[in-house]
């Protein structure tokens, strides 16, 4: 066993699988994730008990538990089992998606349910993660009102990303799972 | 040279002997008295190139220091603004041209960080400067009006480096020359940092081109 050696000069040590897998896993979930990072710091707030840091935290591992397929070296995230928002409230029923150049709507219905109350907030959120940005509906909506329309980002028009959909409660307590709309703008 | 953590008796600065003591950002250094060498041996081919691409770089990159600083902010705890830049843009910085080595001006980065960009950059020769324009809209995520725009512009012929700041919701800044030429060889590059002094952008490179249609 070495007890001098030099700290400039690492030992090598080849990593195990499992140990290259978890951080690979780890990696992918982070870049997904982490431009999303004001979103989730609201939508996850109640995992998190007050602490934007522990909700981001519980994202990522739901992430990786439920988001990424595939075996090392070609692990992937799937950006449809990625849950921007996770809670109680219930979700909303895509109906008509009508994407223009510069802005996207999408019309949606609520089944009746005591837990859904009409003033709900609804929030639709454009994603692409090779990019890095996001943008969301800055105009107040209901899950009365039937449909919301968000501007698209300038980096967003001409690159395919992913939309997700999902409400919350007027006081940003409680909300819903995120609903995947699609991957939209492929050429 | 040889760090020390908070060392068998702590750290110290000042001279003990032929010892020296001192700290630099929370970093606690001991190091030995300087070495005048009195015959410098030539370097290799190899050496040569390493110290050139060192200088080229290190060249670049001092006149900003101060934008450095801003750009690189969440990564200068125990090291300055320059040296992030310098060790974050080294691996990709060069190109060759024939027996030359440059500088490959599109790929250098003036900061890190999670804030986004502001999109639709575009850039253009105006008057005796340059004007640049971006998206002030923020979509809701990533991004404050009040965040401030770093446009840093530099003209090869000239060897003239130049930033104006503008805040993100005012949507484009005039570089000016001065009295400097400007020349045909510009390159400009854009990032934005928050008002907080937390978190900074990725660099966008803007292309210059004729005029604002373009």
């Amino acid at each position: 066993m070495d007890f001098f050696y030099d700290r400039d000069r690492p030992k090598v040590k080849e990593k195990s699988y499992g140990k290259l897998a978890v951080q690979q896993r780890m990696r992918l979930a982070m870049a997904f994730l982490n431009p999303l990072r004001p979103i989730i710091a609201e939508s996850w707030l109640g995992h998190g008990k007050g602490s934007k840091s522990k909700a981001f935290g519980q994202a990522l591992k739901k992430l990786m538990q439920d988001a990424i397929e595939g075996h090392y070296p070609e692990q992937r995230v799937v950006p449809e089992r990625v849950m921007i928002s996770t809670g109680m409230l219930p979700s909303l029923q895509i109906g008509d998606v009508v994407h223009r150049p510069e802005e996207l709507e999408i019309y949606f219905s609520s089944e009746e349910n005591p837990m859904g109350k009409p003033g709900d907030e609804v929030v639709l959120v454009v994603y692409s993660p090779e990019k890095g940005i996001a943008g969301r509906n800055t105009d107040g909506c209901t899950r009365s009102s039937g449909y919301i329309t968000v501007a698209l980002p300038p980096q967003l028009r001409d690159a395919p990303f992913h939309v997700y959909l999902f409400v919350h409660g007027a006081n940003k307590k409680q909300f819903s799972k995120s609903v995947y709309v699609g991957y939209l703008g492929e050429p | 040279m040889a760090t020390i953590n908070e060392g068998i008796n702590g750290p110290f600065s000042g001279k003990v002997g032929s010892v020296i003591g001192s700290s630099w950002r929370k970093i606690h250094y001991i190091k030995g008295m300087h070495k005048i060498k009195s015959s410098k041996r030539k370097p290799s081919q190899k050496q040569a190139v390493q110290q050139y691409k060192f200088k080229l770089l290190n060249q670049f990159f001092s006149p900003m220091a101060s934008v450095l600083d801003v750009g690189f902010r969440g990564f200068t705890d125990r090291a300055t603004g320059k040296n992030v830049a310098f060790r974050y843009n080294y691996d990709h910085a060069f190109v060759a041209d024939g027996d030359q080595i440059k500088l490959n001006y599109p790929v250098l980065k003036f900061s890190h960080g999670s804030l986004y960009t502001a999109g639709a950059e575009k850039a253009w020769a105006y008057g005796e400067g340059v004007k640049v324009k971006w998206d002030p809209k923020t979509y809701g995520v990533g991004g404050a009006m009040d965040d401030v725009g770093y446009a840093i512009v530099y003209s090869v012929s000239s060897d003239f480096f130049t930033c104006e700041t503008a805040l993100r919701h005012e949507g484009e800044v005039h570089v000016s020359f001065g009295e400097k030429t400007r020349g045909n060889d510009v390159h400009v590059w854009l990032f934005f940092a928050d008002s907080k002094g937390k978190q900074a952008s990725r660099t966008e490179y803007i292309p210059l081109t004729d005029d604002e249609e373009t």
